[in-house]
């Protein structure tokens, strides 16, 4: 996997989510910057994944190809299953399941990584 | 009478999306555990399929539960104590017995290597549950029958 990539991916992620947490501490459930939040996730997974789809069709390949594929299918489901749930709740604790699904994506970035050797 | 508060809503949203993680991610390795590596460590994956099971059965009832289901209750109370003593169990076991657990469960060492939110998660799980119980909030105890 790219170092480099797989970092900014978690960066944004733990960025995202720890902002959203702080919000949701604060009692805060501003729709526009959570869902914008979230896509910003959403888009930096998919920026991954199709990282490592260009990497595999040049001839590269992760140690197990099963378990990174599940990862990579779960990394990308994640922040919308995530943002339908979470806004579904009215309340602070819907900013942070908002939040918890994006750390999620930075712990599957970082099995991502592993599981890609 | 109160028929319960959904377990869903609240801090539930935070507990079943939790429950959600640790469902999919306990039944994708335990059936790639089983499919491939059965031989290697059957004990340890057969938990962890009825572990990744427990998650699945808790986070559905967990998800369902309120005003309109009171079975979903009953079902997730059954569900989140299984987990606990599982959880428990197999924590014990896997320090006592480490060579049953050549590969980690998702229990071993109290679920030390998922950071011990699984030791963590049935805790809240039942402390929740006794928070949204049917005829709490008039202040009975839970009646019996319906």
């Amino acid at each position: 996997m790219n170092s480099a990539l797989t970092a900014v991916v978690i960066a944004i992620s733990v960025a995202v989510g720890l902002a959203m947490v702080v919000l949701a501490l604060l009692d805060r459930r501003p729709l526009t910057a959570v869902l914008g939040g979230l896509l910003l996730v959403e888009a930096a997974a998919l920026a991954q994944v199709l990282w490592a789809v260009v990497a595999v069709l040049r001839g590269q390949r992760p140690d197990s190809g099963v378990i990174f594929t599940g990862y990579a299918l779960a990394s990308l489901l994640v922040p919308p299953v995530g943002a339908v749930w979470a806004l579904a709740e009215k309340s602070r604790w819907g900013t942070a399941a908002a939040g918890i699904s994006c750390l999620v994506l930075a712990v599957a970035t970082v099995r991502l990584r592993q599981v890609w050797g | 009478m109160d028929q319960g508060r959904p377990t869903a809503s609240g801090p539930g949203r935070l507990l079943v999306l939790v429950y959600g993680v640790f469902a999919l991610s306990a039944s994708a390795r335990a059936g790639y555990q089983l499919a491939t590596q059965f031989a290697e460590a059957a004990v340890a994956y057969v938990l962890s399929a009825v572990a990744a099971l427990i998650y699945i059965v808790a986070t559905v009832s967990l998800a369902r539960s309120g005003p309109a289901s009171r079975r979903a209750w009953q079902v997730a109370l059954a569900a989140c104590t299984v987990e606990l003593l599982g959880v428990l169990t197999v924590g014990t076991v896997s320090l006592l017995v480490p060579s049953e657990f050549p590969d980690a469960t998702v229990w071993s060492g109290y679920g030390q290597g998922y950071g011990f939110v699984p030791l963590v998660l049935p805790v809240l799980g039942l402390l929740w549950l006794r928070h949204t119980a049917p005829g709490r909030a008039t202040g009975r105890r839970r009646e019996v029958g319906r």
